[in-house]
């Protein structure tokens, strides 16, 4: 597949998943299910050219996903959303967070077409499976956190609309707030595991486990504020809308890591997000 | 000391503790730019993640405690069995009587993964033993991993050595361009570090390595312990000891004749990225009296580099005054060929080869650092997905018939489970059309 074929793909896509985004929050507001279900087609629908793009340049450039801001955040984004879909799909119930989540995949993918798409080499500095496990643990933990960041938020629109249609069928308060702190959880862990590894490589290639370079210091920030959360629930008994708050407050810090920092400063992490 | 370890176990303290260390970390990388890790050696810094470190380890010595006791508290005290009695989550009705109940519930208890113990007519199910381990193991191990970096950032040393190819330099101060030591670390090891070759176009794993050195590190008498090719991603490794390729560059190696008798020297010459010539770089000679007799320095004549150099180019300056002068004289030298310095001092081109730059890590910390990550990774998934769950039933012969009380405890207080508990439960106890409906 030539590149022209996989930006076509591509803006399918984005325009697939603003579409979608469109019907779930058009529906929300409504409260109209036959339009949320539309929304969780236009998902489906959506992910098959973003797939096809991803593979087809998976195979032209011979390596994954993983390499220069375009690359990650639009895997991070088919992630999400075949996530989000298989997650609907089994749970009919949190088919509504849809609401929140697809927007975030589209004005995700849409930010990741505007960064430049030249491939980048797999150079004998990135070379490492040390490499694949951090990238695989970096979107689990993205995505956990992600999805809890979206639960909180029905959870607390919920709360001020009690007999909103489509919110009302969401699982009740004590199951929801369970989900949300599961992924707030789990996402705490993979982040600590991706931190870990990132750790790990760092020595093989540079004979230092960490060295404060901004990337690594905000990863670990980030990791520190989902413990005081965790903490908060756990520990201080922070239970429904204060922890749904302090879910939500989290994730900024960790978009910031993410994104952040491979723009504010001139980290050695840099180039592997904006490209040479 | 109790009135401190309770202080420093509170909840709050703990929560606040961490929020100031991320806080602070979050100050500081906007504040300073340019050295990243100076504001963690500052004395706020350490005595923040000091006070992490000790409230963590006095809520892991806490949970421990708990641990211990919910482990041996496999006794069911007459309290309990009150509770169960006058205040359970579940009440069911039940047809059946007698051991019949008992074995009924026992099996559905251990359907849901629990092991099951009998305390006369109560039976008590417990998560697996491990279940309570998750949350001290991961505490302890955040502890230890506390522990272990300083005592690895205080003895560890790294440094950074140039190796002309095809001999070697052993691990001792001297031969350290730059060095960090510890302030609590032993002597450098003063194994002898050498570079016998570097291939310039190693390919590994279909992957091209670009110019990686061949390593050899030997005891003082000259064993070998390890040797490899060394590129990006592939240190070489003995003990606690990580020899890295940092870069590589030019080595000239003269010999000067002086009137007092002959030495040699090497002067190592660093590529400009992106350029065809390399930083200039040399020495200056004194005379017997200590004043300056002559200063050299070194780069390449303006020519296309040919993968192999085969001439330099020597800026020399008499006395005191600097190489880099209008006055200096200019002269290009190839292998075996000499100048005269003036003063009776000869110089002479010995060999134009490469050297490689190592960086050389001892730090023993670093594997137990990564036994502690995985360690407290299984702490933390027992803890997030395994949580201690405990289950107790009293079967109660009451007026209007029997009854299966029971009263359900969930680590992390999942509402699914009382619920899943109560449908195992009842579909245990429940008669069925035929007296039995399993
Ligand atoms: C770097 C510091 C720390 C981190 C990253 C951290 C992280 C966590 C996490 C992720 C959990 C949830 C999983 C679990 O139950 O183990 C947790 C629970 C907990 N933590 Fe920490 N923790 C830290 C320090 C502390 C300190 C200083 C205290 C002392 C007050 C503490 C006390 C607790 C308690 C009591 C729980 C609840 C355990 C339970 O309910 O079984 N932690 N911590």
């Amino acid at each position: 597949m030539g590149e022209t074929t996989e930006v076509l793909l591509m803006w399918t896509a984005v325009s697939v998943y603003a579409l979608a985004a469109v019907l779930f929050i058009v529906g929300f507001m409504f409260g109209k299910e036959r339009l949320n279900a539309l929304a969780l087609l236009a998902t489906a629908i959506g992910i098959v050219p973003h797939v096809a793009a991803v593979v087809g340049r998976w195979v032209r450039l011979g390596h994954g996903p993983y390499l220069g801001f375009y690359e990650v955040i639009s895997s991070f984004a088919l992630l999400g959303s075949v996530a989000f879909l298989l997650l609907a799909l089994r749970i009919q119930t949190l088919r509504v967070a849809g609401t929140a989540l697809m927007p975030i995949a589209f004005l995700a993918l849409g930010g990741a077409m505007l960064a430049p798409k030249g491939g980048l080499d797999v150079t004998p500095a990135l070379a490492s499976y040390w490499l694949g496990i951090h990238v695989a643990f970096a979107k689990l933990t993205y995505g956990s956190l992600i999805t809890g960041f979206g639960l909180a938020i029905m959870f607390l629109l919920r709360a001020k609309r009690p007999d909103h249609r489509l919110l009302s069928r969401l699982p009740d308060d004590a199951t929801l707030d369970d989900l949300v702190f599961k992924f707030v959880a789990a996402g705490f862990m993979f982040l600590g595991i991706m931190i870990a590894a990132g750790a790990v490589w760092a020595n093989e290639a540079w004979g230092r486990y960490w060295g404060w370079d901004p990337i690594e210091t905000w990863s670990l920030i980030s990791w520190l504020c989902y413990a005081a959360v965790l903490h908060a629930r756990l520990t201080l008994g922070w239970k429904g809308p204060r922890f749904m708050w302090a879910a939500i407050a989290a994730l900024p810090v960790v978009l910031f890591a993410l994104v952040g920092v491979a723009v504010v400063y001139n980290s050695i992490h840099g180039a592997y997000l904006t490209g040479p | 000391m109790k009135v401190l370890l309770r202080a420093l176990r509170s909840p709050r303290l703990a929560v606040w503790t961490i929020v100031a260390v991320a806080a602070y970390a979050a100050v500081a990388s906007i504040i300073e730019r340019s050295d990243y890790s100076a504001p963690y050696r500052t004395p706020l810094f350490l005595a923040l993640a000091t006070l992490l470190a000790s409230s963590t380890a006095a809520c892991a010595l806490e949970r421990t405690r708990r641990t211990i006791r919910s482990w041996r508290s496999d006794e069911v005290s007459p309290e309990a069995r009150e509770r169960v009695l006058l205040k359970p989550m579940i009440s069911l009705p039940t047809p059946y009587r007698g051991e019949l109940v008992m074995e009924r519930v026992d099996g559905s208890l251990r359907s849901l993964g629990m092991s099951v113990r009998r305390h006369d007519d109560m039976l008590q199910a417990r998560s697996h033993a491990v279940t309570v381990l998750g949350s001290p193991v991961f505490h302890w191990a955040l502890t230890l991993l506390f522990v272990v970096i300083v005592l690895g950032q205080l003895t560890r040393s790294e440094g950074l050595m140039g190796i002309v190819v095809g001999s070697s330099k052993p691990d001792i101060e001297d031969s350290y361009g730059k060095l960090e030591v510890g302030p609590w670390a032993g002597g450098l090891s003063g194994a002898l570090i050498g570079v016998p070759r570097v291939d310039w176009d190693h390919t590994a794993g279909e992957v091209s390595r670009g110019a990686s050195p061949f390593v050899e590190l030997r005891t003082a008498r000259g064993d070998l312990l390890a040797s490899g090719h060394v590129y990006a991603n592939r240190p070489l490794r003995h003990g606690s000891m990580l020899v890295h390729s940092a870069s590589h560059g030019l080595a000239v190696v003269v010999s000067l004749q002086t009137p007092s008798g002959a030495g040699e020297n090497e002067v190592l010459l660093d590529y400009i990225p992106g350029q065809e010539q390399v930083e200039p770089n040399g020495f200056t000679l004194s005379g017997s009296d200590d004043a300056p007799v002559a200063s050299v320095l070194f780069d390449l004549p303006p020519q296309p580099r040919d993968g192999t150099t085969r001439r330099v180019r020597v800026h020399i300056a008499s006395g005191p005054a600097s190489p880099a002068d209008a006055s200096a004289r200019e002269i290009v030298l190839a292998e075996g060929e000499s100048v005269d310095l003036g003063s009776g001092v000869r110089l002479t081109i010995e060999r134009l080869t490469s050297y490689a730059r190592l960086s050389v890590v001892d730090d023993w910390s670093v594997p137990f650092i990564y036994v502690l990550f995985a360690v407290a990774a299984v702490g933390l998934s027992l803890a997030i997905f395994a949580p201690y769950r405990t289950v107790r039933v009293l079967v109660v012969d009451g007026p209007e018939g029997v009854r299966v009380h029971a009263l359900v405890r969930h680590g992390r207080g999942e509402p699914g489970f009382p619920a899943r508990v109560e449908r195992a439960l009842a579909g245990a106890v429940k008669g069925g059309g035929h007296g039995r409906d399993d």
